[in-house]
C-alpha cells in the first residue's frame, strides 16, 4: 500500500468521519447565525411579533437538504425523461384530462411562485435564526416547485397530441375568468399584507389544509385518466410540504407568547381560510369531475376527509390549546364543497372561448355518475347542457354562446370584487348571497358577506379591475385574438368546445356570436320585468 | 380590427400628451398631487379613468423623477430630502407621530393613504417612505383586526360611504 493511502487510513482512524448528524449540534450552529435582528427589522408590516427563541422540527442545514432534494429531482426527471418517455405516456392521457392539466399546471405554477416569495418574505421577518433556516428550506423547495410545475407543461407540450395551451397558457391571464382568482388566492394571499397572515394562508391553509385534496387526491384521478406525468411530479412536490405544514405549526408557536397576539390571530385565520377556499374548493373540484372520463371519489367527499374532518378538526384541534377555534365561514365553505364546482363548470363551458382549453360536455356516462353523487344535479346542470348541445354548442357553425344564453334568459355574469372569480346569481347552487354596492358612481359586486366583508375592512386591498371593466365594448372575437388565443395558423382558437380534431372553430366561428362584452353591473338585474 | 388596442388607449395618449408638456419638477409635482387625488386609492374622487389609473400614475412619476433628478446636483439632496426640499427623516417622522395620536382603525387607514398620496417616490426617497409606512401599515392591521369579523356590515357600509343597491 502506497504510503499516501496509508497516511489517509491513519488520519480517518484518528478522526472518523460523522456517520449521522445529531441534531442538538445542529441546532447550536443554527443559532450561531447572529444576524442583528435588532437593527435590521424586517422590510414587511405585521400585527405579531415573532419570538427570537423559537425552534425548529428540522434540524438540517439548508446544504444537506438541498442534497436531499437534489436525489428527488434525480428519480423525478429519471422517470420522465426515461421510463415515460418508452412508454409513450403523453400520448395514454384521456384528452378530457390533459386539457384541464394545461390549467392545472399554470395555475399551479403560479401558486408556487406564490409560495417561494411568501416563504422569502417569512425568512424576512421571522426573529429566531432556527426558524429563519426553516423558512429558507421551504424557498429552496418552493424554487424546485415552480421549475417542477413548469416541466409538467413542458413534457406536455413535447408529448401530448395537443400542445396549444401547454407552450403558452399565461398568454391567456387577461382573459381567462380564472387567472383573477389564481392572483387572488396565490398571488396577494401568500405574498401581501401581515408577514403572519401570508404564513397562515400559505402553510396553514393552502399547505396544510389543500394541498392533500390538491396534490394527493389530483394524483389519483389523474392515474385513473391515463396520467402517468402529473403524479411523478405532483407526489414529489406532495413530499417537501410536510415541512413546509411544520413551518406553519411553528410561525404559530413563535407568536403565542405574546398576550396581544389571540386579538388578531383568529381574524387572519378565518380570511385566509375563505381566500383559500374561494378558488380552491371549485377549481379543483371542477377539474377533477368535469376534466376526468373516468371518475374517482367525488370531490364533496374527499373535501369532507380532508378540510373538514383532516384539517379542521385534527389539525385546528392541536391549536385549540392556543385558543384557536375553527373558522366561522366552514358552513359555507362546506356548502361549496358540494356545487361550487359544479357552478364553477357551468360557467366555464359558457365562457369556453376565454379559457383557452378544449372542453366536453357532460355526455349520459357523467351525467348518471353527477345525478348519483350529487343528487339534484341533473334537474339544474344537466337540463342546461343538454338543451346547450341541440342548440350547437360543439358546431363551429351555430353561431351559439352559452354566456349569450344564459344573458338572454336573465341570467347575468358578475366578478365578484374580492375573490376576483366569476359568479352568476341566478344560477349558482353553492353559498350565494350576493350584494351590490355602489361608491363615487363605481359599482362593486360580492357573491357572499364575507368577501364583501374584506373589502370594507380593507378597502385598499382590492382595487383589481375585472373581466367586464377592462373589455367593456370589445367584440369575442377581436378579444381572443388580441389576448393571444389562436394557434399557429393565425385563426384557429386554442379553446374548443369539444375534444374532435375536426369541427374546430376559428376566429371567424366566434365572429358569428355576435357579441359584444358588456358591463353587466349597468343593468344589475337581468331578470325580465314582471 | 377592433379599434381598442390591447397597449394603446386614446385616455392613455392624452395623458402621455399632458405628461409631455411637463418642464419643470415643481409642474411635475402639481400634476401627480392632483392626479393621486383625484383617481387613485380608496378616497378617490372620480373612477372614470378606470384602469388606466395607475399606468398613467407610473407615467407622471417617472416624468417627474427624471425632472427632479435633472434639477438636484446632490446625491445628498436625492438620498435625503423630500422632491420640495424638506428634510425626509422629520416629515416622515411627523406622519409616524401623527399615527400615534389616531386609535380609530378608520380615521388611521385615511391617515395611510393620505401618507400614501403625499410621500410615495418620487415624493420622499424610498428609504425613508417605506420603513415608516411599515410602522403605519403594522399599526393599522392591528387596529383593524381586533373587530374585523364582528363589526356589522351596516356599520361598516356607512364608514365606507358605500350605498347598497337592491336587486328585486
Ligand atoms: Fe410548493
Ligand atoms: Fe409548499
Amino acid at each position: 500500500m502506497a504510503a499516501s493511502n496509508l497516511a489517509v487510513k491513519q488520519a480517518l482512524k484518528n478522526n472518523p468521519a460523522p456517520s449521522s448528524v445529531d441534531p442538538q449540534e445542529v441546532h447550536k450552529w443554527l443559532q450561531d447565525f447572529t444576524w442583528d435582528f435588532k437593527e435590521k427589522a424586517g422590510k414587511y408590516p405585521t400585527k405579531y411579533d415573532m419570538d427570537v427563541n423559537t425552534r425548529e422540527q428540522f434540524k438540517l442545514t439548508a446544504k444537506e437538504y438541498a442534497r436531499m432534494e437534489s436525489a428527488k429531482e434525480e428519480r423525478q426527471f429519471g422517470t420522465l425523461l426515461d421510463g415515460l418517455d418508452r412508454l409513450d405516456a403523453g400520448n395514454k392521457v384521456h384528452p378530457r384530462w390533459g386539457e384541464f392539466m394545461k390549467l392545472v399546471a399554470n395555475f399551479l405554477e403560479t401558486g408556487e411562485y406564490g409560495a417561494l416569495a411568501g416563504s422569502a418574505l417569512l425568512w424576512d421577518t421571522a426573529q429566531s435564526p432556527e426558524q429563519r433556516n426553516g423558512y429558507l428550506a421551504q424557498v429552496i423547495d418552493e424554487v424546485r416547485h415552480v421549475n417542477q410545475c413548469a416541466s409538467v407543461s413542458y413534457y406536455y407540450s413535447k408529448h401530448y397530441y395537443d400542445p396549444a395551451g401547454f407552450t403558452n397558457m399565461r398568454q391567456l391571464r387577461a382573459i381567462n375568468p380564472l387567472y383573477p382568482g389564481v392572483k387572488r388566492a396565490f398571488g396577494e394571499g401568500f405574498l401581501a399584507g401581515d408577514a403572519v397572515e401570508s404564513s397562515i394562508n400559505l402553510q396553514l391553509v393552502a399547505e396544510a389544509c389543500f394541498t392533500n385534496p390538491l396534490i394527493v387526491a389530483l394524483t389519483e384521478w389523474a392515474a385513473a385518466n391515463g396520467d402517468e406525468i402529473t403524479p411523478t411530479v405532483f407526489l414529489s412536490i406532495e413530499t417537501d410540504e410536510l415541512r413546509h405544514m411544520a413551518n406553519g405549526y411553528q410561525t404559530i408557536v413563535s407568536i403565542m407568547n405574546n398576550p396581544d397576539t389571540m386579538k388578531y390571530l383568529q381574524t387572519d385565520l378565518d380570511n385566509a381560510f375563505w381566500t383559500q377556499h374561494k378558488f380552491l374548493t371549485p377549481f379543483v373540484g371542477a377539474a377533477l369531475e368535469y376534466g376526468s372520463r373516468f371518475k374517482v371519489e367525488p370531490w364533496a367527499k374527499s373535501w369532507n376527509r380532508w378540510v373538514y374532518e383532516d384539517w379542521a378538526g385534527i389539525w385546528l384541534g392541536r391549536l385549540q390549546q392556543f385558543g384557536l377555534k375553527s373558522p366561522k365561514c366552514l358552513a359555507d365553505a362546506k356548502k361549496d364543497a358540494v356545487w361550487a364546482h359544479h357552478d364553477l363548470a357551468l360557467l366555464a363551458f359558457a365562457l369556453w372561448p376565454l379559457t383557452g382549453i378544449r372542453l366536453e360536455l357532460p355526455d349520459r356516462q357523467d351525467m348518471e355518475w353527477f345525478e348519483a353523487n350529487y343528487p339534484g344535479w341533473y334537474e339544474h346542470y344537466g337540463k342546461i347542457y343538454e338543451e346547450w348541445r341541440a342548440l350547437g354548442f360543439e358546431d363551429p357553425r351555430s353561431g351559439f354562446s352559452g354566456a349569450v344564453w344564459m344573458l338572454q334568459r336573465g341570467h347575468g355574469i358578475f366578478i365578484d370584487h374580492t375573490s376576483s372569480l366569476p359568479f352568476c346569481p341566478t344560477l349558482g347552487k353553492g353559498a350565494l348571497k350576493p350584494s351590490f354596492l355602489e361608491k363615487n358612481g363605481k359599482r362593486f359586486a360580492f357573491s357572499e358577506p364575507h368577501g364583501e366583508r374584506m373589502w370594507l375592512q380593507e378597502p385598499e386591498r382590492y382595487e383589481f379591475q375585472n373581466f367586464f371593466e377592462q373589455f367593456e365594448g370589445w367584440e369575442l372575437s377581436d378579444l381572443v385574438k388580441a389576448a393571444g388565443g389562436v394557434r399557429s395558423d393565425g385563426k384557429t382558437l386554442m379553446a374548443q368546445p369539444h375534444l374532435r380534431s375536426t369541427d374546430m372553430w376559428t376566429l371567424d366561428d366566434l365572429k358569428r356570436i355576435n357579441f359584444t362584452v358588456p358591463d353587466p353591473m349597468r343593468i344589475l338585474n337581468w331578470q325580465p320585468a314582471h | 380590427m377592433s379599434k381598442q388596442h390591447w397597449y394603446h388607449t386614446p385616455t392613455r395618449d392624452e395623458w402621455l400628451e399632458r405628461i409631455g408638456t411637463l418642464r419643470t419638477a415643481r409642474e411635475g409635482i402639481e400634476m401627480l398631487r392632483n392626479f393621486r387625488e383625484q383617481h387613485l386609492g380608496p378616497d378617490r374622487k372620480t373612477y372614470d379613468l378606470k384602469k388606466e389609473a395607475n399606468w398613467i400614475e407610473s407615467r407622471i412619476e417617472m416624468r417627474v423623477s427624471q425632472l427632479h433628478a435633472e434639477e438636484t446636483l446632490s446625491d445628498d439632496d436625492l438620498l435625503h430630502k423630500t422632491i420640495d426640499g424638506r428634510c425626509a427623516r422629520e416629515v416622515a417622522n411627523s406622519w409616524w407621530e401623527k399615527a400615534a395620536q389616531v386609535d380609530s382603525a378608520i380615521e388611521l387607514g385615511q391617515l395611510c393613504v393620505a401618507y400614501r398620496k403625499a410621500c410615495k417616490p418620487p415624493m420622499m426617497p424610498i428609504n425613508y417612505f417605506a420603513p415608516v409606512e411599515k410602522k403605519l401599515v403594522s399599526k393599522l392591521l392591528k387596529l383593524r383586526a381586533e373587530n374585523y369579523l364582528v363589526t356589522p356590515i351596516e356599520e361598516l357600509r356607512k364608514a365606507r360611504n358605500v350605498t347598497p343597491i337592491h336587486v328585486q
